[in-house]
């Protein structure tokens, strides 16, 4: 018999592009990954500064749209991690090494806790930006660009 | 509340059953008809999305598919080279 696979192992990290390409209805590669994370039995890990950066960029009508992937009974495939206290002192203390030798543009918050979720589940990272992930991952890390 | 039912399964369930221990096996199918019921609801969710987006077209679907691949692969491959780190 096929032994049980863990129901919410999260297996990819999407920034805000996928979500709001997908509520733009621009690509559909969001609900695309979705479905395939679903029949995987694996989940989708989002920081909630990536989905706050989401809404903004989307009117009335497509933040609807966004809803509809991200709540009710979805939220339990596309989970939207916290982002508290513990995390701020965290991603804080990882990145100051990191951001101390680099220089030029600084990634922003949202990028870091995305790379930091990304590091945490070993996922894979679905962007519109992959530069700085790829610079803070690190070459080899899959990365989708969308 | 809980109620009594009877249920029939094919053999290679009921052997897995078996070593499920009988005092489980109440709670073990009760989880597996929560998972998938909730499973259910997610597919139900996505066909709304689906309806308002339109459905992805096969090239969007075995992009996902090949990506997860690609993801499974190296989760494995970053596994073996370094036991202890989560895949």
């Amino acid at each position: 018999m096929t032994a049980t696979r863990a129901p919410s192992q999260v297996g990819l990290v999407f920034d805000h592009h996928p979500l709001t390409a997908y509520a733009s209805s621009k690509d559909l590669i969001a609900p695309s990954l979705v479905a395939s994370v679903l029949e995987r039995g694996q989940a989708i890990a989002v920081s909630p500064l990536v989905l706050a950066e989401a809404y903004c960029s989307l009117d009335h009508g497509e933040a609807d749209v966004l809803d509809l992937l991200t709540g009710g009974a979805l939220a339990a495939a596309l989970i939207v991690e916290p982002f508290d206290g513990d995390t701020a002192r965290l991603l804080g203390r990882d990145s100051a090494p990191t951001l101390s030798g680099s220089g030029g543009h600084r990634p922003t918050l949202a990028t870091l806790h995305t790379a930091q979720l990304a590091l945490r589940h070993a996922a894979g990272v679905v962007t519109g930006e992959p530069a700085p992930l790829r610079k803070l991952l690190g070459p080899d890390w899959p990365l989708l660009e969308v | 509340m809980t109620k009594r039912i009877t249920i029939s399964v094919p053999d290679d369930v009921a052997a897995h059953l078996e070593g499920v221990g009988a005092r489980r096996v109440s709670g073990y199918v009760t989880d597996a008809i929560r998972h998938l019921a909730r499973r259910e609801e997610q597919l139900r969710q996505l066909d709304e999305v689906f309806a308002r987006t339109g459905n992805p077209q096969p090239p969007d679907r075995e992009r996902a598919e090949r990506f997860l691949d690609d993801v499974a692969a190296w989760q494995s491959a970053r596994t073996t080279s370094r036991p202890g780190t989560p895949a």
